[in-house]
């Protein structure tokens, strides 16, 4: 699944770190979310895009057989 | 309870089973210099004693940090919260029990073809390696439909 969590966390200005902070998760998870290794739950899906004042899908791009990525 | 009180609770714990461990080790020690038919040997001590002070003392290096630096509470805390992590360690624990229950099986026919019925008594190896295996299983079908139930 296709993601721009990276852009938008540049766009705040803030490091993965921080990031992982706001919304109560590790960095290692920042990480793997932008690297798109890793597919998060709803609940951290909806924190992060509260965060980011988005849409889910306008963070998260959800593509026909990406789930055999 | 407030956290500070459950941190101390836990570390004097830890303390004292790393200390009863390390009381029962040089015992242990001693008495296999001193009187070496008693019943205190080198695997007993391994299996009931050292497990649990490495445990307490990996417990303790821990607690120290966590007590010096609110940042690695924090870091502690997500650790044990951080969904993909739980993610991890449930499929590594998958995979774990997989692997023990086939090694479980394969040392209960390698024991079952080696030893030699005992018409007298019970054969506690071969009665545990079977438990081993059908325990595990019968949890797991359990918790399956358990977990199916609720969820």
């Amino acid at each position: 699944m296709k993601n721009r969590l990276e852009v938008l966390r540049l766009q705040k200005g803030w490091t993965q770190q921080e990031l992982a902070e706001r919304v109560e998760t590790s960095r290692q998870t920042i990480i793997s979310l932008e690297q798109r290794r890793y597919n998060p739950s709803i609940l951290l899906a909806f924190r992060l895009a509260r965060l980011f004042e988005k849409n889910i899908e306008e963070i998260f791009i959800y593509e026909e057989g990406s789930e055999d990525e | 309870m407030n956290n500070d009180e459950k941190l101390t609770k836990k570390v004097r714990t830890r303390w004292i089973v790393f200390w009863v461990g390390i009381a029962i080790i040089l015992l242990g020690v001693a008495l296999m210099g001193f009187a070496p038919q008693t019943f205190l040997q080198l695997r007993w001590e391994i299996v009931f004693f050292f497990i649990p002070t490495g445990w307490a003392a990996a417990e303790l290096v821990k607690l120290s940090a966590i007590r010096k630096s609110p940042e690695a509470a924090l870091r502690e805390k997500v650790q044990n919260t951080d969904e993909r992590m739980l993610s991890l360690r449930m499929h590594a624990g998958n995979i774990a029990f997989f692997i023990t229950l086939a090694l479980s099986i394969i040392a209960l026919l390698v024991y079952s073809f080696l030893s030699k019925p005992q018409n007298a008594g019970l054969d506690w190896t071969w009665n545990y390696l079977a438990f081993m295996v059908v325990v595990p299983l019968v949890v797991y079908v359990i918790a399956l439909i358990r977990y199916n139930a609720r969820n």
